[in-house]
Order: C-alpha cells, then sequence, then structure tokens
C-alpha cells in the first residue's frame, strides 16, 4: 500500500510517507501527490517512514517538491539516502546542436552529395582492388581458395537451379501466351516462335537469372561478410597477414562467374522447352516444328548476346554484394541497412549494364 | 532469514546429458550471492533457468514464494519487472543509443512521461558513475567498461528488487573490476539490492560476495567463503587448490 500521511501544522505542512514507494505504484503516487493542498508555504517531507522507497519514486516526490520550491514554498527533505540527493542534482543536460537556420537545406545537400561520392569512391577503389588481386591469380594461381570457391558454386549456382527454372518457364509462357494472342489476330502465330526465342535468348533468360541471384546471392554475400566485419573476424584475417579480398571476396567473385553462366544457360533452355511445351495447345505448332523454327529463324547469336552479358551481371552482384558487406560497421541496423543496398544497388546496376549493352549491340549490329 | 529466490530438486538435461542432478539453492534477500563453478560446470544454464529463458527439465523455482512454471503470463510479466539482468557482453540494442537503450524499459513498462524518463535515464548514468555526454552515443562507440555500466544502468532502469549479473567483470582490466565491484557494493547498500552473479574473477567473489554457491557434481554447495575453504569435499577443495586463488585468499 502506497500511503502519504498528511500533518498540518499552521502554514507548514508535514509529509510521512507509508508503505511502498516503487516505481510500480506510479498511478497511486501521482494520484497522491495531486491531493497536496496549494496553501502552505513550507513542506517537510519524511522519507524515513517508508518501508521501501525506490529511486524513481523518490525523483518523482524530489521532482515535484522541486516544482513548488519554484514557487516559493519553502522545502525541507528527511531521510533520503545522501546518495540520492547527488544522483538528483540537476546537471546541465548537453543541448544537442541543431543548427536549423534557412541554410541547413543547403548544407544537407552538399553534406549528401560529399557522402554519396564518397560512397561511389569507395565502391570503385574496391573494385580496382579485388581486379587487382584476381590478376594477382592469375600469377599464383595456388593462393586460390579452390574449396571456398566450390562451397559458393553450390550455393549461389546448384542451389539456385529450382528457383531460376521456375521463374524462366513461367516467364516464358507468360509470353508466349501474350504474344501468342496478339500475333494470332494477324495471321501470324508462328512468329511468336521467333518473339519468345530472342526475347528470352537475348534479354529475359540472363536478365531474371541476374536479378534472382542478385536478391538471393548479392544479399547473403552482404550480409556474411557483414556479420564477419561486426564479429572483427575481417580484421582477424588481416592481422593474421591474410587478405581478405582473396580469402573472402575472390572466392565468391569468381564462384559466381562461374555459376551465372550456367544458371542463365539452364533459364534459357527451360524457357524454351516451356514455350514449345504449350505450344501445341495455344498455337497449333507441334514441339518438333516449334524448335525447327527457332533453329531457322535464331541464329547463334541472339544466343550468344544473351550469354555473354552474364559474367558481366555476376561480376556486378558479387562486387557490390561484397563491398557492401565491407561497409558494415557494429550495429545490426548497419547489417541491414546495407544487405538492402547491396540488392538494390545490384539490380539497378544490372538493368543499367543491360541497357548499355542494347545500345552497343544495336550499335555494333550483334 | 527469508529467502527471495528457492530452488529444489531442479535438473537441466539436455539430451542425455545431466548438467544439473536435483540442485537446490537459496537466495536471501538482500545479499550479493556469487555463483562460481568450473567452465562447463552449468552456470549460464543456471542462470537461465532462474531467468526463464531455459525450461527445466524438472524441479520448483519459487520466487517470493511464487512457483515460476504456474505463473500465468501477466503474472509472469509482473514479475519480470522487479528483475534486472545484465548480460555477459552488455546485449545492448545496437540501433538505439545510449539514452534510448536505458529508456527502453521505462518507455514500455511505466507510464512516465518522456521528460520524467528522459530524467530518470540521466539519473541511472549517475549511479553507474558515466557522463551526461554517453548518452548520445551508439553501443558500437562505446569502450568494454562503459559497455558493461550502460548495460547496468538498463538493468537498473526499473528499480529492481534483484539484479542478475552474468559475468559483471569479465573482460575488464582490474582497476575497472575493483571500481565495478565498489559500484555493485554501492548500489547494493543504497537499494535494498539482492545480487545474484555468475563470476570467475576470484577478486570479485571475495570482495563482494557474502556467500558463494559453488557448482560441483551438478548440485550447488553454498557457504561463506570461509565455510566453503574449510569444507573438506573434494571438487571444492579441487576449485579453490588452484594457484591464483589461494595467492588470492593469502592475500586476504
Amino acid at each position: 500500500m502506497t500511503q502519504l500521511k498528511q500533518q498540518r501544522n499552521g502554514d507548514t505542512l508535514h509529509l510521512h510517507l507509508q508503505g511502498h514507494w516503487e516505481l510500480e505504484q506510479l498511478p497511486q503516487i501521482r494520484a497522491l501527490l495531486g491531493t497536496l493542498p496549494a496553501d502552505p508555504t513550507s513542506f517537510i517531507l519524511n522519507a524515513k517512514t517508508a518501508e521501501r522507497l525506490d529511486v524513481s519514486a523518490a525523483w518523482l516526490l524530489y521532482d515535484h517538491l522541486q516544482a513548488l520550491q519554484q514557487q516559493g514554498k519553502q522545502i525541507t527533505i528527511e531521510g533520503l539516502p545522501r546518495e540520492y540527493l547527488i544522483w538528483f542534482e540537476k546537471e546541465p543536460a548537453p543541448e544537442l546542436q541543431t543548427g536549423s537556420s534557412w541554410l541547413s537545406p543547403v548544407t544537407e545537400l552538399g553534406r549528401k552529395s560529399v557522402a554519396n561520392f564518397k560512397q561511389a569512391y569507395s565502391a570503385i577503389t574496391f573494385f580496382g582492388q579485388s581486379l587487382t588481386s584476381l590478376t594477382g591469380l592469375l600469377i599464383a594461381p595456388g593462393n586460390l581458395r579452390f574449396g571456398a570457391m566450390l562451397h559458393h558454386i553450390f550455393a549461389t549456382g546448384i542451389s539456385a537451379i529450382p528457383i531460376i527454372s521456375l521463374v524462366a518457364c513461367l516467364i516464358s509462357i507468360v509470353i508466349t501466351y501474350q504474344g501468342g494472342g496478339q500475333l494470332k489476330e494477324l495471321g501470324a502465330t508462328i512468329y511468336t516462335v521467333d518473339m519468345v526465342a530472342i526475347s528470352v535468348l537475348r534479354e529475359l533468360g540472363v536478365l531474371l537469372t541476374a536479378i534472382v541471384v542478385a536478391g538471393r546471392s548479392g544479399s547473403a554475400f552482404a550480409a556474411e561478410i557483414g556479420l564477419m566485419k561486426t564479429n572483427q573476424e575481417v580484421d582477424a584475417l588481416r592481422v593474421m597477414g591474410s587478405n581478405p579480398l582473396l580469402v573472402l571476396v575472390l572466392p565468391r567473385m569468381l564462384a559466381l562467374l562461374i555459376a551465372l553462366p550456367l544458371l542463365t544457360l539452364i533459364a534459357d533452355m527451360l524457357a524454351l522447352l516451356a514455350a514449345a511445351s504449350i505450344a501445341p495447345f495455344l498455337l497449333d505448332i507441334s514441339f518438333s516444328q516449334f524448335f525447327v523454327r527457332v533453329q531457322y529463324g535464331v541464329g547463334l547469336s541472339t544466343f550468344l548476346a544473351g550469354l555473354i552479358k552474364a559474367p558481366f551481371f555476376a561480376m556486378v552482384i558479387a562486387w557490390i554484394g561484397c563491398w557492401q558487406g565491407m561497409q558494415v560497421t557494429g550495429s545490426s541496423e548497419s547489417l541491414g541497412e546495407h544487405t538492402t543496398r547491396a540488392v538494390v544497388q545490384s539490380i539497378l546496376l544490372v538493368l543499367l549494364l543491360d541497357a548499355l549493352f542494347s545500345i552497343l549491340f544495336y550499335q555494333f549490329g550483334f | 532469514m527469508d529467502n527471495l529466490i528457492t530452488v529444489r530438486h531442479l535438473v537441466n538435461q539436455f539430451g542425455t546429458h545431466r548438467v544439473h542432478d536435483g540442485l537446490n539453492l537459496d537466495v536471501r534477500r538482500n545479499e550479493i550471492l556469487g555463483i562460481v563453478g568450473g567452465s562447463g560446470t552449468g552456470k549460464s544454464v543456471l542462470l537461465r533457468t532462474l531467468l526463464g529463458l531455459n525450461q527445466p527439465f524438472s524441479g520448483e523455482i519459487r520466487f517470493n514464494g511464487q512457483e515460476l512454471s504456474k505463473l500465468s503470463p501477466a503474472e509472469w510479466l509482473t514479475l519480470k519487472r522487479h528483475w534486472g539482468v545484465m548480460f555477459q557482453r552488455g546485449a545492448l540494442f545496437s540501433s538505439l543509443t545510449v539514452a534510448e537503450n536505458i529508456q527502453y524499459p521505462l518507455r514500455e513498462f511505466s507510464g512516465l512521461t518522456e521528460r520524467e524518463s528522459k530524467a530518470l535515464m540521466y539519473i541511472r548514468l549517475k549511479m553507474v558513475g558515466l557522463d551526461a555526454q554517453v548518452a548520445d552515443k551508439f553501443p558500437a562507440e562505446l569502450s568494454g567498461g562503459m559497455t558493461k555500466r550502460v548495460a547496468l544502468a538498463r538493468a537498473l532502469a526499473l528499480d529492481p528488487v534483484v539484479l542478475f549479473l552474468d559475468e559483471p567483470t569479465s573482460g575488464l582490466d582490474p582497476v575497472s573490476a575493483a571500481e565495478f565491484d565498489q559500484l555493485i557494493l554501492s548500489l547494493h547498500a543504497n537499494l535494498e539490492l539482492t545480487v545474484v552473479m555468475v563470476t570467475h574473477d576470484m577478486d570479485s567473489l571475495f570482495s563482494t560476495c557474502e556467500r558463494i554457491a559453488l557448482l560441483v557434481d551438478k548440485k550447488i554447495i553454498t557457504g561463506t567463503h570461509d565455510e566453503l575453504l574449510s569444507n573438506p569435499h573434494p571438487g571444492i577443495q579441487q576449485y579453490f587448490a588452484g594457484d591464483r586463488v589461494q595467492a588470492i585468499i593469502k592475500a586476504r
């Protein structure tokens, strides 16, 4: 029970705490403090009579009495441990300097630009260092962590086959349906095959594979390396004389360089298979007829134009994923932030690169 | 003297490996109890079991006379507000500042206004001997000793009745460790706190703890330093026989 015994003595009010005065009884404490009359000129608090008085409750009392003192009342506190009073002594709380002047949007813009510039600089530096280490591997191939690379080929490649296959099949079925329906009306049903084959082989096969891999493996790279960074494992590697690039980044980069073209190949094949399988029902084109048409209408160059992009996309995904992982500092929030950024930036860069390739291929008539 | 926590016939088992076998423990009100034992004897498991983080295989734990396994979720929650826990590595929320870390329990579990909870946060910082400037820092920017102090401040936020400390002085230099011991002693004296600490630090054990609970043979033997040292049980003698422990005992 929380009780406050009030004893009026002329203009002086004696307050005796009784029972438990704890933070848990906050509502009662507030209510009891609210019952204090306003007219006495002097208050005397006796804290000794309380069964238990915790720091928070003591401060609430102290704070309330301080407020009364501000109104010109006389305050005496008895029986509070000396330490409490030392703790409660007001210190000028450090106010944060928030310079919110009219210039702040400009400074903010400047700060952001500088930060972005630094980020780009760091990313490019990282890329350059990775490439240098990669060339170093050509001279001394024994430095390659072969086991780690195989592990990452499995993690990024083989275990991604089901999802990549599913995505490839679904997208090619969608295109066949949408395109076939339109071309049927023009009486050019057979060109559906060309359309599906060209769009899948040139663009969609490799692009979708890269996007799925960026989502799966780019984020995994960032999270793995980021957690190692927060655990000081990266520092441990450095101290032991190992190059983190060689141990952590290159196996991932090489694994993706091998896995992504192979995944693209699987995606291309399955997309064509899926389109050919539904062609007999939708377009009256038999399964074998479909592939004859593919062979006749679509050259090897179309297939190569898609496949050739895969290693570049792989490079970008591994680069951004590992670099973002290396940027992680301390907190769990930072880990999440950089993992997200790894996915977003690598997808963005993959799309940019794809656009660049389109222009390039067009210019060269490839 | 009345007991705040009583543990009876506690059995903890992982697979076929028994960690505790019929363990009994009493924690008295307003004492500082040190739980010690060699590595792998189940100190942390015991602490986790007391905190309800680990479901015991069998046995009963009473806190203030209430048996933990029979509590409703609401009663559990009320009970937990009487506990302050300081984890070994602080377990500060890394995405929150020191101020937000300490204010977290105040904001969640009390009806305090923003101004009041902020003032109380600064008081907690002062209680553990930290500057007000620390409040705006993030846990990643703190040194080991500061992290421990902030963790202690957070554990003290709701004015607990009992404070659980998991290796409070591990990873601290001897000077900071001694300061930390002093801090715990002074808080204990001022706040009528019951303190249960798991520790490896013999200095800290002998200078702060009134009673020692030693884990041997999957059970606990409690007593004051002198009682334990004069106990002929081979497990106890072995634990205190090491050179480093002997050096500390001699120094006392």
